[in-house]
């Protein structure tokens, strides 16, 4: 029976059947603006503090591994030193890697198949929709690179919210010749798409002479409202939104790479040694 | 956990009976602490040297429940976490000799949470140097413990930096066996290399977290009961409250108040 009640929220969480963690994020550099080639949204993710190099290597929660049942979650909260920031507790799944220094089909698939499948309204293997990000591992130099969801030629870039093969026209161009490594930004998809369950390829139609990125999948946990050294907790049973499931999806077939991390909107600046602390609850059989 | 948690009024009619107990804390400046990593924890831990007792309450008083706790540092330690918790110390490892006793306490409690009495088992398990350790070159710590379903013998696996410093903490929780998300009590450790100093395992019971925004200033985060979704566990008498302080390993003052309501 699952659990439906505050009570036993708390009840199973005294009994230790849970998950209470502080997080101490890494600090992260400050990203280029984004321009109107780029969504206009300047984003900056941080991930797990100790363990992490950004952007190379990039630590999950650490976590009780293998656990039976579901998390719930009862409570989130994050901070950073930066000022009006609004940030978001996500899970991050790894479509694949593009290579911005050359043109034509420069993205490389992570080995699992997508779409990332959950439980979804008590229906199992749901495929789930993505917000698709590109983060900057390899800081791009000479030219601004820019980028079409499709294959050179004509050909599905994407597979969008429903399910469809999508062989994009509009053209992503990061913001400046010169765009910094940790840098982030929502992919641009077609008119009326709101997220995708897939990249397939990526047609580089400019190239810088440096540049590479990681392409990742954004699933939203929860959002926290976050201005300078103040934070809010975000009880989610208190919200009225019910207990946010604290578990990743997993991959149609192979394992996904997935981490939790946070994501923060911003103007330049970066997140700065932000700390927080993350309660969920084991569901009940 | 008796009536005084039943409403807001229960609560200012136990203040105005029997008293609220109070306590204001200070931790002088002690030595930085060794930082953790990814075998010992993931999250830099800091057990406060000092620790309050619940005191004896009046007759037909069966506890403290605790609205109002607030901590910060003294000194730098720019969002470091702290957090107030019943702790219960369940197992004493003497290094040299690599010798196991059992702690202060048979194993962690019961508790009545919202009328239901709960055997407790910690979410945060953590191994404290409370004696900084010597001549321990990254030790393998092997942890036996009894899991948050009442499974005995199982292993926790912790390799610690070198030779930790005093109120060195590690947290346990990444570490534990599969499927395991706390524990009711720790009947063995053991550890394959050094010749001083004492580990000892704890089990915490979160009263309430604090978020620090640098020196000396609270960062508004606190959650205390109340307006969090964490269980209300009642101190009891001779109950021991510590404090921890979680991503910084600088040296500080640290402050705290705490604002408790009788139970019955």
């Amino acid at each position: 029976m699952p659990i439906t009640t505050r009570n036993e929220l708390q009840q199973e969480f005294a009994a230790g059947r849970g998950f209470l963690f502080p997080v101490k994020w890494a600090t992260s550099s400050a990203p280029t603006a984004a321009g109107n080639g780029s969504n206009n949204l300047t984003l900056a993710l941080d991930f797990h503090g100790i363990g992490s190099t950004l952007p190379g290597t990039l630590q999950d929660i650490p976590r009780p591994a293998s656990p039976p049942r579901d998390w719930l979650t009862q409570l989130y909260t994050l901070a950073n030193t930066s000022t009006s920031r609004g940030v978001c507790l996500v899970w991050l799944y790894k479509f694949g890697t593009v290579n911005l220094a050359a043109t034509g089909n420069q993205f490389t698939h992570n080995a699992a198949t997508f779409p990332i499948l959950r439980t979804r309204y008590g229906a199992a293997s749901q495929p789930i929709t993505l917000i698709p990000l590109l983060y900057i591992t390899t800081a791009t130099t000479s030219s601004a690179p820019a980028f079409i969801l499709q294959v050179n030629g004509g050909g599905t870039g994407y597979v969008d919210q429903d399910g469809n093969n999508v062989d994009a026209a509009t053209t992503f161009t990061c913001p400046a010749a010169a765009t910094a490594v940790q840098s982030c930004y929502a992919l641009r998809l077609e008119a009326g798409d709101c997220g995708v369950r897939d990249i397939s390829q990526i047609d580089v139609t400019t190239a810088g002479m440096a540049g590479a990125a990681d392409v990742w999948g954004m699933e939203f946990i929860g959002g926290v409202g976050n201005s300078g050294p103040f934070s809010l907790a975000t009880d989610v049973v208190f919200a009225g939104l019910g207990p946010v499931h604290f578990t990743p999806g997993v991959a149609t077939t192979g394992t996904a790479v997935v981490r939790a991390a946070i994501v923060g909107g911003s103007t330049a600046s970066a997140l700065s040694t932000p700390g927080g602390l993350i309660v969920a609850t084991m569901n009940t059989a | 956990m008796g009536s005084a948690f039943n409403s807001i009024d229960d609560l200012l009619a136990s203040v105005a009976t029997n008293g609220p107990v109070v306590r204001n804390f200070f931790q002088r400046s002690t030595a930085a602490i060794t930082a953790a990593n990814t075998t010992s924890g993931y999250v830099t831990t800091r057990r406060q040297l000092s620790t309050i007792t619940v005191p004896s309450l009046g007759a037909g008083l069966t506890g403290l429940i605790f609205t109002t706790i607030r901590m910060a540092p003294g000194g730098s330690n720019s969002y470091a976490i702290s957090c107030a918790a019943l702790e219960y110390e369940l197992g004493v490892l003497t290094v040299s000799g690599n010798s196991f006793a059992a702690g202060a306490v048979a194993s962690m409690p019961t508790k009545t949470i919202r009328g239901t009495s709960i055997q407790t088992a910690s979410l945060l398990p953590v191994v404290v140097a409370t004696t900084a350790l010597g001549g321990a070159t990254t030790p393998a710590l092997t942890i036996t413990y009894t899991d948050q379903d009442g499974n005995a013998s199982q292993t926790a696996s912790l390799t610690l930096p070198t030779n930790p410093t005093i109120n060195s903490g590690f947290l346990v929780t990444p570490h534990l066996a599969s499927g395991d998300t706390g524990w009711r009590d720790v009947t063995n450790m053991s550890i394959s290399a050094g010749t001083s100093g004492t580990l000892k395992a704890y089990g915490l019971l979160p009263l309430a977290f604090d978020l620090s925004a640098g020196t000396g200033a609270n960062a508004g985060m606190a959650l205390d009961l109340i307006p969090s979704n964490l269980p209300a566990f009642v101190a009891e008498t001779n109950d021991i409250i510590a404090f921890y302080m979680f991503g910084s390993t600088a040296a500080t003052d640290f402050v705290a108040f705490l604002f408790g309501v009788a139970d019955n």
